[in-house]
């Protein structure tokens, strides 16, 4: 008691200089907006024939999967497969350009949620390292860095049209809420020894989408349900208001892919595991962590987490939404609906 | 004869050490009629103090618990602290006859236990012995350093005078307290005034170094100052002021962030923002030799002892010939004689870290000193805020350490050996449950110094200076963002020399010449993405995650750089004018001038880069021009102006040809400002000063989308600061000092010629300090700072986009640097009390920050769709408890 005493009044740091909570979480779906986007194949050759991808969106808002002719939005989403490099002066993953409807004029695909594309040959030199030889008397052009997993992206833009009633604060225009993939091109191995573009070169196949498998849901360690995690969501499960419900989500085990990239701190050859994520949304309630996974020296082929249903959401359905990706890009999603009960 | 100071701690918060017999313990605040009321003393008897102890000057201070009955007469006293058997037993016989008016416990008396602390304090006694000679001096030669025999000294104010002896000495009797001005003439000495405080009770002793008057010259105003003040706009301060002001604990160097037109850095981070410069373009030199870092990481203390500096000057801009490499300003450091006598020190320790120093004279001739200091911040923090307070803000792990000797050759020769190091640590890891969030941050920044000094005063009055050293920089720092790792280690091999010579050239003129070289040898490797570590302009958020892309270099760069420099001072009457030149050639030698390529060998680069001198016409010919005039207009109004082109070579860390650009030549600066100051009083000054600069082939990030190789960084910026600072200050005198500073700085940046001006980074527009510090009594002094600081600028956030492949919103951003943090604001206090205890003297003080407890915002956080945002605010109230004593 003393000593306490004497802390409070000669010592220190009063108050904690702590870190603010700001705003919901991420796993918090409060309006229209675009959880994911699957490309398949996950990863093309620019270099090659074969360079079409069919896209998929994950369009959500808080009364299930949009758009559609029964929700609240209409309107297709429109896309576009941005050529605009990210200048060194930006910060984030896509140049600015991209947003820009004049440069990068998005189009409508022939569902409401996909797109089909053909990444452009020249993918590799906008966004890879495969840059043209330099003009007489200039410098060529500073080839692009590859990722930890040595892949590079190809934007492209994704954009939901927000009816006015939905809109809210901090959307990607006044009218829309946009999303990029970056889907994974592939440019070779560049600035390596001979014998390592080879070997890279045998050894690396393309990467393909992870596969959602099942999810159970367990309640105090009682398994509730195994429901095979789809796209679609399936008949609603009954959870009770500010129940603690167990998840994990399951993948199958070849989505978890072994591949050769270039270490820039050992300047060699390694192979890798994939690591998997798994983003967890919900239109109510609150999960534990937003994002969960496995590191690639992790082999469980699982996610768990814990969403605690709430009571602003009884008589209602929640909808959830699971997102894995591999740590190559490579996608997958699934949907979950829980009906709360008082 | 003694004086008893009492100082009574009546403790009555139920929890603490002193029991009061009364009924109701719990009522903490005495009313006059209601609860507890302390009993009074009523009756003190004084202490017989030990005469032995008396003689000896030996002071003491005996803790002691007093039962007080019902009556008020004093029941038991037992020694609580005690400082001897005989301190002890007069206390308590004084004690023992005290009378109170006793406790009241709802008006009815109460015995009570009180704690008193008795001091034995040897009184100083002013015996008046008839006339005391309370004012003296000598007069020497500034040149031969010859005594100057009859020279009239008259004190002006009160009409008397007397000549200097054939030594050259003179003295006055019963001066009165307080200012007087001394006016020194002769047939041969131009005559000169100066001012001179005399204190009641202290001998005042001066010595003033004249100068002959030159043939056919009537006046001349040449005194030799305590030191040369070259530039025109500089703030010196007295380590005995620095060591004083609240919010540095008692670092001398800290002080620094308190003067006019410095802006204030953000926690955490310890930059020095001076006039509206990169904190990078600010040089510190220490005795002459440039250091990486004048504070630890996150700015809470300096990397060099305080008690090893004998001085601290901040030139803001517009410095003088001797110093270059950098665009913005300059902070110069002397350190001090270790000490002429015996073996003395200081053991020093506070909630930051725990600090020592030993010097002693090995012979007459020869003194040296060690001096250290280890840093424990992270674990006090650790138990006192929340632990995720580390994920925001850097809490290092620091120690300096430092040795040095000076050894006397001969009358005015000397020369000194100084080594200086430096440490700091950095280790945090954030966990989390998502792969990709998982966050480790390794950082070691150290450095190393090595300076050799001579000096000599020749008997014609020339100075010769000679500084060889050399050092170590190590600057390694690795984090890994969820398995993407970034890596930056620079390491550097410093060495120099540093000569110069200065003497009279003719009748008006002292002509100083000099050599500043300077090598430095850098290897370095970075891996991670081309846009970490951030540069200033990027626009960003707090907190966002670097890119994903990962490049790779490794790196050798020698910059040697040979500045010859010369400046003479041309006095010509009451205008001084300094002209000087720098030529400031660097040697920039490189190992890859492209990328390294398995298939090509690598291709290396040298070349000689001279700052770009921008001025039109002849002047863009001149080697870094200097230039400055003082103008006393009356002996209390000076005007003072000056200018300069600047330089600075690229930074090594820029050379890459992966992530900078080896082509990098150095950018180039003009400084010029002008003002005056007004003394007020003797020790009252009033000063103000304006600027202008201007910052030519800055770098910044190239804007093209798919920069050529080798060019991610472009020299295309250009910048600007201009304002004025306001200084209103009163220097150490009857214990009392304190200052106004204002600044009104406004600072500009354009990333490239097209562009419009944005806000730099670290532009404040009013930063504002007011402080003071006052001996109350002998011994115990208190003080208080506030500051007023702009936010910084930030570039707001206007939208977002997701990012479906890492599952995160990204910002879209509005204008560069178009909204501000809301402004800072801190007051500050201190109280220190130092007494002496059998020949130790102890100084225990608590230094507390941001009384207020006002949440200053230090950086905007956004929710992670970026709809909300909201502050994180800096530490809300720190108190630095510390205790030191010296021997």
């Amino acid at each position: 008691m003393k000593r306490s005493s004497l802390a409070a009044v000669f010592l220190c740091f009063v108050a904690s200089a702590c870190r603010p909570e700001v705003g919901p979480p991420i796993s918090q779906v409060g309006g229209p907006t675009i959880l994911a986007v699957k490309g398949t194949p996950a990863e093309v050759d620019p270099r090659s024939t074969k360079t079409s991808v069919v896209f998929e969106a994950l369009a959500v808002d808080e009364s299930g999967r949009v758009p559609g002719p029964s929700t609240d939005i209409a309107d297709p989403l429109r896309w576009a497969i941005c050529d605009q490099p990210k200048p060194p002066t930006e910060n984030n993953s896509v140049s600015a350009n991209c947003l820009d409807p004049d440069l990068v004029p998005g189009i409508v695909g022939p569902t409401p949620t996909t797109f089909n594309a053909t990444i452009a040959s020249n993918a590799c030199a906008l966004f890879g390292p495969t840059t043209p030889p330099a003009a007489e008397g200039q410098a060529a052009i500073r080839p692009r860095d590859a990722d930890v997993t040595g892949g590079y992206y190809q934007p492209v833009r994704v954009e939901l049209f927000v009816p006015e009633a939905l809109r809210r604060a901090a959307m990607s225009t006044s009218e829309s809420m946009i999303s990029f993939e970056l889907q994974r091109i592939q440019c070779g191995l560049a600035n390596a020894q001979g014998p390592k573009i080879h070997e890279y070169t045998a050894n690396y196949k393309l990467n393909t989408n992870p596969t959602l498998t099942q999810v159970t849901i367990q309640v105090a360690g009682a398994t509730v349900a195994n429901t095979p995690a789809t796209a679609t969501a399936g008949p609603a499960i009954a959870v009770s208001a500010g129940q603690s419900i167990d998840l994990a989500a399951y993948w199958s085990e070849d989505s978890v892919e072994n591949y050769p990239a270039w270490d820039v701190l050992t300047r060699d050859l390694v192979y890798h595991n994939e690591s998997m994520r798994v983003s967890w949304y919900a239109t109510g309630g609150t999960f534990e962590h937003d994002i969960t996974g496995r590191g690639e020296n992790d082999q469980e082929l699982f996610a768990p987490n814990t969403w605690k249903s709430d009571t602003a959401s009884v008589g209602q359905v929640v909808h959830l939404w699971l997102v894995l990706h591999d740590s190559r890009g490579g996608t997958d999603f699934a949907s979950l609906d829980f009906n709360v009960t008082p | 004869m003694c004086r008893l100071t009492v100082a009574a701690v009546i403790v009555l918060a139920a929890g603490m050490t002193l029991t009061a017999r009364a009924e109701s313990p719990s009522s903490e605040e005495p009313e006059a009629s209601k609860g507890l009321r302390p009993p009074k003393l009523r009756k003190f008897v004084e202490a017989v103090y030990p005469a032995d102890k008396e003689k000896a000057g030996v002071g003491a201070r005996v803790v002691l618990s007093i039962d007080v009955e019902e009556s008020g007469h004093v029941g038991g006293v037992e020694v609580v602290i005690g400082a001897g058997p005989d301190f002890d037993a007069a206390a308590v016989a004084a004690a023992k006859q005290f009378e109170f008016d006793p406790a009241t416990m709802d008006g009815t008396p109460v015995p009570v236990k009180i704690q008193y602390a008795y001091k034995f304090v040897v009184k100083e006694v002013m015996v008046s012995l008839g006339p005391q000679i309370n004012f003296e001096g000598v007069l020497t030669n500034r040149f031969t350093k010859a005594p100057s025999r009859g020279v009239k000294v008259r004190i002006v104010d009160l009409n008397a005078e007397t000549m200097t002896d054939e030594d050259g000495g003179f003295a006055f009797t019963d001066v009165a307290p307080g200012p007087h001005v001394i006016e020194l003439s002769s047939r041969d000495l131009v005559t000169i005034k100066t001012e001179e405080v005399i204190t009641k009770g202290k001998k005042k002793t001066v010595k003033y170094m004249v100068e002959p008057k030159e043939d056919d010259v009537d006046e001349e105003a040449v005194v030799r100052a305590p030191r040369i003040k070259k530039e025109v706009v500089e703030t010196r301060v007295r380590t005995e002021e620095a060591k004083r002001v609240p919010g540095t604990q008692g670092d001398t160097l800290k002080v620094v962030q308190n003067l006019p037109g410095v802006g204030r850095s953000a926690f955490g981070s310890g930059a020095l923002i001076v006039w509206g410069s990169a904190p990078q373009d600010t040089r510190v030199n220490v005795d002459g030799v440039e250091i990486p870092m004048l504070y630890h990481v996150g700015g809470m203390r300096s990397t060099i002892n305080a008690d090893l500096v004998r001085s601290i000057d901040l030139s803001p801009g517009s410095f003088g010939a001797e110093y270059g490499r950098g665009l913005g300003g300059l902070v110069r450091i002397e350190l001090q004689d270790p000490g002429k006598e015996g073996v003395h020190g200081y053991v020093a320790s506070d909630v930051v870290d725990v600090s020592g120093m030993v010097k002693a004279a090995i012979t007459p001739n020869l003194r040296v000193s060690l001096s250290g200091r280890y840093g424990y911040l992270d674990k006090s923090l650790k138990a006192v805020v929340s632990k995720d307070v580390g994920d925001f803000f850097p809490i290092p792990r620091y120690d300096d350490y430092q040795a040095r000797a000076t050894l006397t050759l001969g009358k005015d020769e000397e020369v000194s050996a100084t080594f200086l190091a430096s440490d700091d640590h950095l280790r945090r890891v954030v966990p989390s449950s998502d792969p990709l969030e998982i966050k480790t941050q390794d950082t070691d920044q150290s450095y190393r110094r090595f300076i050799v000094r001579y000096t000599h005063l020749l008997p014609d009055g020339s100075s010769v200076m000679f500084a060889p050293s050399f050092g170590w920089d190590q600057n390694n720092s690795a984090w890994n963002f969820g398995g993407t790792p970034l890596l930056l280690n620079v390491s550097t091999w410093q060495y120099g020399v540093r000569g110069s010579y200065r003497r009279r050239v003719g009748k008006h003129v002292v002509l100083s010449l000099g050599m500043d070289f300077q090598g430095r040898s850098s290897t370095t490797d970075r891996v991670g993405s081309l846009n970490l570590p951030a540069r200033e302009g990027d626009i960003t958020v707090f907190g966002q995650p670097p890119g994903s892309d990962l490049g790779s270099d490794h790196w050798k760069v020698n910059l040697l750089s040979a500045a010859p420099y010369a400046f003479s001072e041309i006095s010509l009457g009451r205008l001084t004018i300094t002209p000087g030149f720098r030529l400031e050639p660097t040697v920039i030698d490189g190992n890859l001038e492209l990328p390294h390529s398995y298939v090509k060998p690598d291709v290396g680069y040298r070349r000689i880069d001279l700052p770009r001198n921008p001025l039109p016409g002849p002047l863009a010919w001149m080697p870094n021009p200097r230039i400055s005039a003082s103008y006393r207009a009356t002996p209390k109004l000076n005007l003072t102006a000056g200018a300069g082109v600047y330089g600075q070579p690229p930074a090594v860390e820029d050379l890459s040809p992966v992530f900078g650009n080896p082509h990098l030549q150095s950018s180039s600066a003009v400084h010029v400002s002008g003002g005056g100051s007004y003394k007020l009083t003797g020790t009252l000054n009033l000063e103000l000063i304006g600027f202008y600069k201007k910052l030519y082939d800055l770098v910044a990030r190239s804007e093209a989308p798919s920069p050529p190789v080798g060019q991610s960084l472009v020299q295309s910026g250009i910048g600007r600061s201009y304002g004025g600072q306001l200084l209103l200050r009163q220097e150490l005198a009857k214990g009392f000092f304190g200052w106004f500073t204002y600044s009104l700085i406004r600072s500009e940046r354009k990333d490239s010629p097209d562009q419009s001006w944005r806000l730099f980074d670290y532009d404040q527009t009013h930063v504002l300090a007011v402080l003071a510090s006052y001996e109350i009594t002998h011994g115990f002094q208190a003080g208080a700072r506030f500051r007023y600081t702009t936010g910084a600028p930030r570039t707001p956030v206007i939208g977002a986009f997701f990012n479906a492949k890492d599952q995160v919103y990204e910002p879209i951003y509005g204008a560069h640097n178009s909204i501000r943090l809301p402004a800072f604001y801190s007051l500050d206090v201190r109280v220190e009390e130092a007494f002496v205890y059998r020949r130790l003297k102890f100084n225990v003080f608590a230094d507390v920050q941001n009384v207020t407890n006002r949440k200053n915002p230090e950086e905007i956080i956004y929710s992670a769709n970026f709809s909300q945002r909201d502050y994180i605010s800096g530490l809300p109230v720190l108190a630095v408890v510390g205790a030191r004593m010296e021997f």
